[in-house]
C-alpha cells in the first residue's frame, strides 16, 4: 500500500507547518509497507491438512499465543460496549431497524461473529473461546466462502433471496472457491478491504443493505466513489483510518468522535478515524469555506450523495408483509426491475435507493440506542435510535446521515417493540413457521421480556452517520447547495440554523422594502410637485 | 433675473475621487449583499460574495486614506451640526422650492453643504456607514469570535446578519433621497457637474465677501 501523501490537498495559513510535521510524523510513525518478517508458508504448524476451519485457530495461537486474550477484549469479540457515560451499547445490547435483535437469533448472527459460532444464549456476554483468526487475516479472498458456507450460516442473514442466485451460480459456474484451507492458512497476512468487507458490506441482509456508504464497490473503488479506499486515489483499506492497539479498533459508531474532533493527532498515537486527524479543521484553499468547518462536519459537504458504487441500500423494509407463501406453500421471492428482492416471505417487502441524499441534523457523536422492548412512540414513528446534538451545545456540527423506515411488531398491550425469533431450527423460528405469536414468544422470553399475545406492527426509523464514500473535490456540495434565492435548501429544516441566502428574516424584508418604497414615492411626489410649480411659474 | 454668479472650486480631486469610488463601491455591494441576502439570484452566490468581501476590502483602504485627509486638511469640519440656517433649509424644501424662492444657502469653500446635507452625512459617516462596517466586518471574521470572547457574550451570525441588512436598508434610504436631492440645484445637474468637475457656480451678493 502506498500512501499518497503528496496528495493531500496543501494546507495554507497558520496551522501549515504543524500539519506539515504531522503528516510527515504521521506517514513515518505508520509503516505503510510493511514487508512481512515471517512467511507463513513455511511453518511447520501450517503444512497439514486442515479439515476444518477451527483447526487453523489452533494453529495460529500456537505461535501468536497472546491474540486471543487480545481479541477476547474487543468489541469485535464482545459485541458490547460500556460507554462513559454509563451506557451498555453494542449489538449484544441494542437494537436495529433490519434483524433488529440478537436474543432468540444468536446462532444465525454468529456467522458474522469472529468465533466460531455463539451459543444459545449469550445476553449475559459472550464468553472467551476460540477465535477465528482468518476471519480478519485472511489474504486470498476466498476464506469468507468457507466460514459463511461451510459453518452453517443461516442463508437470509446476507442473502434475501435466501441465496438463491448463489445456488444458481454454483449450478451453473461450478464451485468457484477451490483453494484448500492449507494453502489459505499459509497466506495469512494483514486485514483487508475485503476481510472488512465480508461482514460489513453485506450486513442487513445483502450486499450494501445497511450502511448506505459501506457496499461491495468499495473492493476495487471508482474514485468518484470513495476518494480514500480507491486506488486511484489514497488507495487505503479500512485499517488505515481504522488502525488498532491490542486487536481494538478505532472509529466504532457508538464512539463517534468524528464529529467533535478538531484537532490533528500526535504522530505517536497513528491515525484516528476522523477527517481532521490528517486533513486538519483547516483544509480548504478557500478561506470563507474553512469557516464552515465550526459547525458544518467535513462529510456534509464531501458526501453529497450515498450509495453511489451502483449498489442499491435500503430504504425501507415492512416486516409486516412477510410470510406470504407461493401455492405449494413454500417461501416465495419477488425481484424488482433492478434485480433486487422487492419481497421475501421470510422478510416481507424492501424498498431501496441509490445516489441517495442524505437527511442532516445537528449531530454532537453521542446516539441513544435503544434495547429490545423499547417503547413504542404511539404518536408517530418509533426512532430505532435518537441523534443526540443541538445548534445550541456549542459541540455539535451538521452531520449526514442515511435513514431507513422499518415496519416492526410490538406489543399492542405493553406497548414494547417485540423481538423477533427468526433463525433456527425450531417451528418457533419465523423463518421456519412463519407464524408471528409463536415468534415473538420466543423473541420476548429469549430477551426476557413479557409479550401478551396481541400484537400489530408500527413505524420505525433509524439514522447511520455517513462517514465513508467521500466524492472527489469536484462533487462537494456548493454553495448554492444550502445558499441563495435559487439554492436547493438542503439546510433549511436544520433547526437553529441562520443560513444566509434564504431570507429567514421576511419582517426585516418587509419593512426595509416598505421603507424604500415610501422613501421613493416621497422624492417621486416631491419631485413630481416641484416639476408642477416651476412649470406653471414659467406659464405666467 | 439673472444673477452674478462666480466658479468656485468646491471639491478637490481627492474628494471626487473618494467620492465616485466609494458610490461604485457601494451600489456594487448593495447589489451582490441583497443576492447574498437571497434577494435574487444575479451573479451567483460564490462570485457575489468574492465581489462583495473585494469591494469591502478596497472602500476600508480607500476609507483609511479619507479619514487620514478629513483630519490633516480640516475638512471633517464640514460636517459638524449647525441649528444656523437649519429651519430655512428645511422651510426650502417644504415650501420655497415650489415657488421659486432663491435657495436659502449657497456653498462656499468655508461650508460646502447646506445645513440638512451637514446633519444627513454626518449621520452617514457616523451611524450608517460604521454600522454596516462592523457588522460587516464581524460577519467576514465570524470564526474569529471564540477567540474575541463573543460567542461567550452571546453574540450570533444572525443578530450580525440582521444588523447589517439593516444598516443596508439605511444606506439605500439614504441613496434614493441623495439621488433625488442633487436635482435641488439651480439646474437639474448642477451639483452632480460640480462633483465631477469641482467647480460649482455660485451666486456673488450670496457670499459675504466675494472673492472677484
Amino acid at each position: 500500500m502506498t500512501l499518497h501523501y503528496s496528495e493531500l490537498p496543501a494546507r495554507k495559513g497558520r496551522r501549515f507547518c504543524f500539519v506539515g510535521l504531522l503528516l510527515i510524523g504521521l506517514f513515518s510513525a505508520v509503516p505503510v509497507v510493511a514487508a512481512p518478517t515471517a512467511d507463513h508458508s513455511q511453518f511447520d504448524a501450517l503444512q497439514v491438512p486442515f479439515s476444518d476451519i477451527e483447526q487453523i485457530n489452533a494453529a495460529c495461537v500456537g505461535c501468536h499465543n497472546v491474540a486471543e486474550d487480545q481479541l477476547h477484549k474487543t468489541l469485535h469479540w464482545q459485541w458490547d460496549i460500556a460507554l462513559e457515560n454509563g451506557e451498555q451499547y453494542g449489538k449484544l445490547n441494542v437494537i436495529n431497524a433490519y434483524h433488529p435483535n440478537i436474543a432468540s437469533n444468536s446462532q444465525a448472527c454468529g456467522s458474522c461473529h469472529i468465533g466460531f459460532g455463539l451459543a444459545k444464549k449469550i445476553t449475559d456476554g459472550i464468553a472467551p473461546a476460540a477465535v477465528d483468526c482468518l476471519a480478519c487475516h485472511d489474504t486470498s479472498g476466498e476464506y469468507f466462502y468457507f466460514r459463511f458456507h461451510q459453518d452453517g450460516a443461516e442463508c437470509a442473514m446476507c442473502h434475501d433471496d435466501g441465496a438463491d442466485a448463489m445456488k444458481q451460480r454454483v449450478k451453473t459456474q461450478g464451485e468457484k472457491y477451490t483453494l484448500s484451507l492449507r494453502a489459505m492458512a499459509q497466506s495469512t497476512g494483514a486485514t483487508s478491504t475485503a476481510t472488512c468487507g465480508s461482514c460489513h458490506f453485506y450486513d442487513g441482509g445483502a450486499d450494501g443493505a445497511k450502511h448506505g456508504d459501506l457496499d461491495s464497490s468499495l473492493f476495487d473503488a471508482d474514485f468518484a466513489v470513495d476518494v480514500h479506499m480507491s486506488a486511484d486515489g489514497a488507495d487505503f483499506t479500512c485499517s488505515s483510518c481504522h488502525q488498532s492497539i491490542d486487536h481494538q479498533l478505532f472509529g466504532s459508531r457508538y464512539q463517534a468522535h468524528s464529529v467533535g474532533d478538531d484537532q490533528g493527532v500526535s504522530a505517536l498515537t497513528g491515525a484516528r478515524a476522523t477527517c481532521v486527524s490528517c486533513h486538519g479543521d483547516r483544509p480548504m484553499q478557500d478561506d470563507k469555506l474553512n469557516d464552515h468547518t465550526d459547525v458544518i462536519a467535513c462529510q456534509t459537504c464531501h458526501i453529497p450523495t450515498y450509495a453511489r458504487g451502483g449498489i442499491a441500500t435500503k430504504t425501507k423494509w415492512d416486516w409486516s408483509t412477510a410470510g406470504e407463501l407461493n401455492r405449494s406453500k413454500r417461501p416465495k421471492v419477488e425481484v424488482n426491475s433492478a434485480g433486487r428482492v422487492s419481497y421475501a416471505s421470510q422478510k416481507g417487502h424492501m424498498e431501496y435507493g441509490e445516489n441517495l441524499k442524505p437527511v442532516y441534523r445537528w449531530f454532537n457523536g453521542a446516539m441513544v440506542f435503544k434495547a429490545p422492548g423499547a417503547e413504542v412512540n404511539s404518536d408517530g414513528v418509533t426512532l430505532i435510535n435518537e441523534i443526540q446534538g443541538s445548534s445550541q451545545d456549542g459541540i455539535s456540527k451538521i452531520f449526514p446521515f442515511h435513514q431507513i423506515t422499518s415496519i416492526l411488531p410490538y406489543d399492542t398491550q405493553s406497548q414494547q417493540l417485540m423481538p423477533m425469533n427468526l433463525a433456527g431450527r425450531s417451528r418457533d423460528a419465523y423463518w421456519n413457521g412463519y407464524n408471528w405469536p409463536k415468534s415473538l414468544k420466543a423473541g420476548a422470553k429469549a430477551a426476557g421480556i413479557e409479550f401478551s399475545g396481541n400484537f400489530d406492527f408500527t413505524v420505525s426509523q433509524m439514522s447511520w452517520p455517513l462517514n465513508h464514500s467521500v466524492a472527489p473535490k469536484e462533487q462537494a456540495l456548493s454553495c448554492n447547495a444550502c445558499h441563495g434565492a435559487t439554492s436547493d435548501g438542503l439546510l433549511d429544516e436544520v433547526e437553529g440554523l441562520y443560513i444566509p441566502g434564504r431570507r429567514q428574516h421576511a419582517w426585516l424584508d418587509r419593512y426595509g422594502v416598505l421603507a424604500l418604497l415610501l422613501t421613493f414615492l416621497g422624492v417621486a411626489g416631491h419631485g413630481t410637485l416641484r416639476a408642477y410649480f416651476g412649470w406653471r411659474r414659467k406659464q405666467l | 433675473m439673472t444673477e452674478i454668479t462666480e466658479r468656485i472650486y468646491l471639491f478637490k480631486w481627492f474628494e471626487r475621487f473618494w467620492h465616485w469610488s466609494q458610490a461604485v463601491l457601494i451600489i456594487l455591494m448593495a447589489i451582490t449583499g441583497f443576492e447574498i441576502h437571497g434577494s435574487y439570484n444575479l451573479f451567483g452566490f460564490h462570485t457575489a460574495i468574492d465581489i462583495h468581501v473585494y469591494s469591502a476590502w478596497i472602500l476600508i483602504v480607500l476609507w483609511v486614506f479619507t479619514i487620514f485627509w478629513h483630519l490633516t486638511t480640516g475638512e471633517y469640519k464640514h460636517y459638524i451640526p449647525t441649528w444656523k440656517g437649519l429651519t430655512q433649509q428645511i422651510l426650502y424644501y417644504m415650501q420655497g422650492i415650489f415657488t421659486g424662492a432663491p435657495h436659502p444657502f449657497h456653498a462656499s469653500a468655508k461650508a460646502k453643504h447646506n445645513p440638512l446635507q451637514r446633519i444627513a452625512y454626518l449621520l452617514l459617516k457616523v451611524m450608517m456607514i460604521p454600522l454596516i462596517w462592523a457588522s460587516g466586518l464581524l460577519y467576514l471574521f465570524y470564526n474569529d469570535w471564540a477567540a474575541w470572547g463573543l460567542v461567550e457574550l452571546g453574540l450570533t451570525l444572525e443578530q450580525v446578519a440582521v444588523v447589517h441588512v439593516l444598516a443596508a436598508f439605511l444606506l439605500l434610504l439614504f441613496l434614493i433621497a441623495h439621488l433625488y436631492l442633487i436635482t435641488t440645484g439651480a439646474t437639474v445637474l448642477q451639483f452632480t457637474k460640480a462633483m465631477i468637475t469641482g467647480w460649482e457656480d455660485v451666486p456673488v451678493e450670496h457670499n459675504k465677501q466675494p472673492r472677484l
